[in-house]
């Protein structure tokens, strides 16, 4: 049986043939794209059904986004999302609290609703919702023990309930640097104080299941079919390889994951040629939608949202330095290892600091022993020079970038971190584009909303989250964004082959959109509605409200 | 040196000893030594996920166990995570502690850690830096910042691998530095639980910021010469930038104490103004709300 869907236009990323109107699918593979009339020759051999309910839509590759982490969110997920930026999840939109007000609102009314043992909000902000305490957060519930997380992950604070009841009193903190108990205040290293209590409840079983069952949905009402897991072993390798196993290789899982593991955690403790077999058996032992492959994660420098990047002169306004989360010259032997072993590596880096070490080591290999389409990926790359962008291209590496630092960060980073001219080019796509690089769009999610779309809009705008464009000419064009979340993300995690455009004898991995992402107002491409997926040639189909 | 304090009464909290040190400093070899000497069992915890698999099989005999830890984002902490390791470890029967720090950690960051231990306190954070390599390092761009943290937040400063000189720019950072053999009895201050008094400014890694940030949301009437007028009255504020609405049709404000300057906004989502002032006191911004 052939399914033929028609659609107002399907823009196929091929570029023999950019736009049709009509796509033949047949056992999850695509047999022609064209319109109705030029898939006769299949359509005559063949039964086979037209199907119209997506004939006012617009069809694109199915979206791909190359770098999330499955666990990170599956911990976050279960939480009460209160944020200064909209977030549209599933089970919930999470309007924008954009004052103390609205915050104190918010979790007012998700406390007369919820029935949590631990209330959990997630999202507050100094910028928007003034400073958190605890008496503030008693006025919510003087009972009922509340955590209210902040944005950057960094910094939460208690009520006194929970404090209470997390057995955390003055004299057990005392002298504690980063934590205040008046305030009810962890933040940075006594956060790990406050996450040691919180532990056997936010890593329950049941509350790690919820919160993949979330990210599965998640991903699908992103519009996605393939998701790249960029670091497996980020907490736990074996709990994460089988709780994902158990959630996603089920039948009605719309997306594939591919995984890439954590480079540091698979080569912990082991010789390189133990490594490389262990990952040969887990290739081998893939299964239908969760794949490893010849790829690994490095990390070179530290977190971008704590402002841990390692910077080229002249760094942070305030004179700290950013952290290595690799030794230069280990990761050099890492990336050596793997590069001689035909992996594809792909790098954490967020400063340009970080980028130049990571160049470093592909210079070094590429003299040691030359290779053509590598994959060498630069992950993330908040910070990079132009002249780092020329020498990324000439040594063949990619790019994946995360451009939603630039939306929610780059006006706090102009006056508070790096200034304006670094803070107003981080992300810089167009230089990316126009050396020819590959370049990729993530959402390294829940750093950022796992929406292709919303990406698209940032790459193409570069609005800042206070209105304000920034690095106007790093804007990319509305077709290059849709290849960073399609075609381009597929070539990053290497599986270009079957899926990332739409032409014959690809998979059919289909994203079916409200309106085209390419002709309309660029200020609206956020707007445009996910309406359905199809995975492999199965509809699924997102309800919109 | 700094001051010894007694180290015979240990109280009840066990002392906690952090090696520090870039790669090849010898901070293995040194808690082998260590290990080797011991007249009491105590446990080490090695801290060496990123590094190639030299340090686990290294040590010898060890009593405690190895951790991975992610440096630097908090959120890598919730599993890995070396508050509740300590936590686990406390049961166990065992005199003072000993953590190899990674080779890129900042050793106020391990302090700071480290400090937040239950039924732990940090006794001292000894660096070691080899004497061959310390030119090199102290040179490398991508490596000298981290060296000189790794310095500045020791009690205690070792040379190793070379007896013979101390490079002068080492020397300069670290007067107090020591050069230890390869060999014979380790001094007395190695001991795991020797504890040195800390300084109170030392090792935490925080310093009062400089600065302060705040946003407010202005009210509806706050015209631009009032904004003006209270900057120039609050002499600590150093930067003022964000939205009015008055006039309706909204006008982004930019000011340091040089200069105020308007322009029309583009956008007008009024996101409240963001105050930058210098120094840890609180201003009083309900004039402007």
């Amino acid at each position: 049986m052939i399914d033929v869907y028609l659609a107002k236009a399907i823009i196929t990323l091929n570029p023999s043939l950019p736009e049709a109107t009509a796509i033949a699918i047949r056992d999850g593979e695509i047999l022609e794209v064209g319109n109705v009339e030029s898939l006769s020759p299949w359509l005559i051999r063949d039964d086979h059904q037209i199907i119209e309910t997506f004939k006012d839509c617009v069809i694109v590759p199915g979206f791909i986004d190359p770098h999330l982490h499955p666990a990170m969110a599956a911990v976050i997920l279960p939480m009460h999302f209160i944020t200064a930026m909209p977030w549209s999840l599933p089970w919930c939109d999470v309007p924008a609290s954009l004052t103390p007000g609205a915050f104190d609102q918010e979790m007012q009314r998700i406390n007369e609703s919820a029935d949590d043992e631990i209330l959990i909000f997630w999202g507050h902000h100094d910028l928007w919702h003034g400073l958190m305490n605890r008496d503030r957060l008693d006025a919510i519930d003087a009972k009922r023990p509340i955590v209210a997380w902040n944005r950057s992950f960094h910094e939460l604070h208690m009520n006194s309930a929970c404090m209470a009841q997390l057995g955390i009193t003055e004299a057990s903190i005392s002298g504690r640097a980063q934590i205040d108990f008046a305030s009810g205040r962890f933040f940075e290293n006594g956060l790990s104080f406050a996450i040691q209590k919180l532990n056997p409840y936010i890593l329950s079983e049941s509350r790690f299941t919820l919160g993949l069952e979330r990210l599965k949905q998640v991903v699908h009402v992103g519009g996605h079919t393939t998701i790249g897991d960029m670091a497996v072993g980020l907490f736990d390798f074996e709990r994460e390889l089988a709780t994902t196993h158990a959630i996603f290789e089920r039948e009605d899982t719309p997306f594939r994951i591919e995984q890439v593991p954590h480079g540091a955690v698979v080569t912990h403790n082991r010789s390189f040629e133990e490594t490389h077999a262990a990952l040969a058996e887990l290739s081998a032992n893939s299964s239908h939608r969760l794949n490893f492959r010849k790829r690994v994660k490095l990390f070179s420098d530290g977190a971008f949202f704590s402002q841990l990047a390692q910077l080229l002169p002249p760094g942070y306004l305030d004179g700290h330095v950013g952290e290595w989360l690799t030794a230069p010259e280990v990761l050099h032997e890492h990336i050596l290892n793997f590069w001689r072993a035909g992996y594809q590596i792909h790098v954490h880096v967020t400063g340009d600091m970080g980028v130049e070490v990571a160049l470093e080591g592909l210079a070094k290999a590429q003299a040691e022993h030359p290779r053509v389409l590598h994959g060498f990926t630069l992950e993330h790359m908040g910070y990079a020079t132009p002249e780092q962008i020329e020498r990324a291209k000439a040594l063949g590496a990619s790019v994946s970038a995360n451009i939603y630092y630039l939306h929610e960060l780059s006006g706090r980073y102009a006056e508070l971190s790096v200034g304006y001219e670094r803070a107003s080019t981080m992300g810089r796509l167009k230089t990316c584009f126009d050396a020819g690089i590959t370049t990729a769009l993530h959402s390294d999610f829940t750093m950022a909303p796992a929406q292709p779309l919303l990406n698209m809009w940032v790459a193409v705008n570069r609005l800042n989250a206070q209105g304000e464009q920034m690095g106007p000419a790093e804007c990319i064009t509305p077709n290059q964004a849709l290849a960073a979340v399609t075609l381009n993300a597929a070539k990053i995690l290497g599986i270009d082959a079957f899926t990332g455009s739409l032409r014959a004898g690809k998979r059919a991995d289909l994203t079916i959109l409200s309106d085209n992402p390419l002709t309309v107002d660029p200020k609206t491409i956020k707007d445009i509605q996910v309406v359905a997926t199809v995975f492999e040639g199965r509809v699924a189909v997102i309800e919109n409200d | 040196m700094k001051t010894i304090k007694s180290f015979t009464d240990l109280g009840e909290n066990r002392p906690l000893t952090v090696i520090a040190g870039y790669l090849g400093a010898g901070k293995t070899t040194l808690i082998n030594r260590m290990l080797a000497e011991a007249k009491q069992p105590f446990a080490v915890i090695v801290n060496d996920l990123g590094a190639l698999a030299v340090d686990h099989a290294l040590i010898a005999g060890q009593q405690g166990s190895t951790l991975t830890l992610t440096n630097g984002c908090a959120c890598c902490q919730i599993s890995a995570d070396l508050a509740a390791q300590l936590a686990t470890l406390r049961q166990a029967d065992f005199s003072a502690l000993v953590f190899e720090a990674s080779g890129v950690a900042k050793a106020s960051r391990l302090a700071t850690i480290t400090s937040q231990a239950e039924g732990y306190e940090l006794a001292k954070v000894v660096t070691l830096v080899d004497g061959f390599d310390a030119p090199r390092l102290l040179k490398d761009p991508y490596l000298s910042p981290l060296i000189k943290e790794q310095i500045a937040a020791a009690d205690w400063v070792l040379q190793t691998k070379r007896l013979d000189v101390v490079d002068p720019a080492l020397a300069l950072l670290a007067p107090d530095l020591k050069r230890l053999a390869g060999d014979g009895p380790l001094p007395e201050q190695l001991a795991p639980e020797y504890r040195f008094a800390r300084r109170t400014s030392q090792g935490s890694g925080i310093t009062a910021p400089s600065f302060q940030h705040r946003v407010i949301y202005p009210s509806k009437d706050l015209t631009p010469d009032a904004l003006k007028a209270f900057i120039a009255a609050q002499p600590a504020i150093e930067r003022v930038k964000g939205w009015l609405v008055n006039p309706p049709d909204g006008v982004l404000v930019q000011a340091t104490r040089a200069h105020f300057q308007t322009q029309a906004a583009t956008s007008p989502q009024g996101l409240g103004l963001q105050f930058i002032w210098r120094g840890g006191d609180e201003i009083d911004f309900s004039a402007l709300t």
